[in-house]
């Protein structure tokens, strides 16, 4: 199972890979939004980690296009964000975001909201 | 005279060449630690969240560059995580040494040296360096000592809490950010610790301080102490006023009613009377608030009728009376919040 994890920060980008590669997943990277719709298309991941804030692309946006594209409109999708507010919390479920996992984060938290976002989707 | 010049021209230019020489020395370290950084930097940080992931054997950096690199790479890590991979990372920083590196950093001469390692155990806040911590209480820099204090809020146990007050209290003065940061700390960790702080016998900038602190996380426990503060000068009263509106405190009710309609105190004292009036649903408030429509101040206007519009049916017939029938200042005021 493959999953995109997408962030600007190198060092999340790390600890939820490390995560998800000891939890038996493949995981393929993009360090912003852009790369992030380019890796998706590409690689077609069984699901997406993605940050909120990232440059070029926020992580709304790639939320969109992702859902735009039939070939990548049904991969449940985690967010991770900053602290935020209700309305930025109903606008990503709005646009199709399964999950949301604020920062400062647990990765064998996200590791298992991933899973139930997966066993949901019926791909587990 | 020709001499005595050639002799300045000849150490003129051996003191430029010096500088230059000194310059260079300077890019040529700076170029190497950034190329250093580039090569071991994102082994350090995949060793590091590869022990959050999986545990098993430590990273085993070799030489004090790269120990420096793992360390800056762990505290990182810091930031983004929260429970038990936190934890880890922790436990990381203290097996390989780095936290008694820091708590002998503390003793060091030099200045910078004792303020990063303060600021490193602030950012990683494990108990295990508890007396050095306390010794840096005692730093003559202001910054070593209220990082220490920060970080003693977070960790220390109760017995320990009343001298982290005392050096808040002490350094609100000389720092005052970083005093407020401590101030903080205790709000979050021992919140009762905030009380002798409100004190009337404490100076006006700690009671302001701790005001804001309680009610900007807030502290319901603490909501006597920010009545006693209503009768302070302007800019605590307003502090607390604001908190108790945060807090919710319908006790403060005829203290607050008092504040808001005193002429004799400050617009922004009465402003944020007003508001906590609003914020806790003060229906008995109504009669003070109304006259505020008129009040000689814009932001008392606004607040008293932004306070009537969230009091519902007394609140908004008030509002209704003042576009009716007030004058031109209230009538705006209520057209606008009866619009919203």
């Amino acid at each position: 199972m493959k999953i995109l994890v997408a962030d600007d920060s190198p060092t999340i980008r790390q600890l939820v890979s490390a995560r998800l590669e000891a939890d038996g997943y493949e995981v393929v990277e993009a360090e912003d939004g852009e790369r992030a719709v380019a890796v998706a298309r590409a690689e077609h991941p069984d699901a997406c980690v993605l940050d909120k804030i990232m440059p070029k692309l926020d992580g709304f946006e790639v939320v969109q296009r992702l859902r735009a594209d039939p070939r990548t409109a049904a991969a449940p999708i985690v967010m991770l964000t900053d602290r935020g507010g209700e309305s930025d919390v109903l606008g990503g479920l709005e646009l199709g975001v399964d999950e949301y996992m604020p920062k400062p984060f647990s990765p064998q938290e996200l590791s298992a909201r991933l899973r139930r976002t997966l066993v949901r989707a019926g791909l587990l | 005279m020709t001499a005595a010049l050639l002799y300045t021209d000849v150490a003129l230019a051996a003191l430029v060449a010096a500088l230059a020489g000194a310059l260079n020395l300077v890019r040529v370290r700076i170029r190497r630690r950034r190329r250093r950084q580039e090569r071991l930097g994102p082994a350090s940080s995949r060793a590091v969240a590869r022990y959050v992931a999986v545990g098993g054997e430590l990273p085993s950096p070799a030489g004090r560059a790269e120990r420096a690199i793992l360390r800056d790479a762990a505290l990182r890590a810091l930031f983004d995580l929260r429970g038990s991979a936190r934890d880890q990372v922790v436990s990381l920083l203290e097996q390989l040494g780095f936290l008694d590196e820091a708590a002998a950093a503390l003793r060091s001469r030099r200045r910078p040296v004792r303020r990063r390692a303060a600021e490193m155990l602030a950012v990683v806040g494990s108990p295990a360096v508890t007396p050095a911590l306390q010794a840096g209480l005692r730093d003559r820099d202001p910054l070593v000592r209220t990082a220490c204090a920060r970080t003693l809020a977070a960790v220390a146990a109760e017995d320990m809490i009343p001298q982290v007050v005392a050096a808040a209290q002490r350094d609100i003065g000389v720092a005052p950010g970083s005093a407020a940061a401590v101030v903080l700390a205790l709000g979050r960790h021992h919140p009762g610790a905030l009380r002798p702080l409100l004190e009337p016998a404490r100076p006006a900038d700690v009671r302001l301080v701790a005001a804001t602190v309680a009610g900007g996380l807030r502290l319901a426990l603490l909501a006597p102490a920010l009545r006693a503060c209503l009768q302070a000068g302007d800019e605590i009263a307003a502090a607390a006023a604001r908190g108790l509106g945060r807090i919710g405190d319908r006790e403060s009710a005829p203290d607050l009613r008092e504040l808001a309609g005193d002429p004799r105190r400050a617009p922004r004292a009465r402003t944020a009377a007003a508001a906590a009036l609003g914020a806790i649903g003060d229906r008995e408030g109504v009669p003070v608030l109304e006259p505020l429509l008129v009040a000689a101040e814009w932001p008392v206007r606004s607040a008293a009728a932004q306070a009537l519009a969230r009091l519902r049916e007394p609140g908004t017939a008030a509002l209704r009376r003042a576009v009716q029938w007030g004058p031109p200042e209230a009538r705006e005021q209520a057209e606008g919040v009866l619009a919203d």
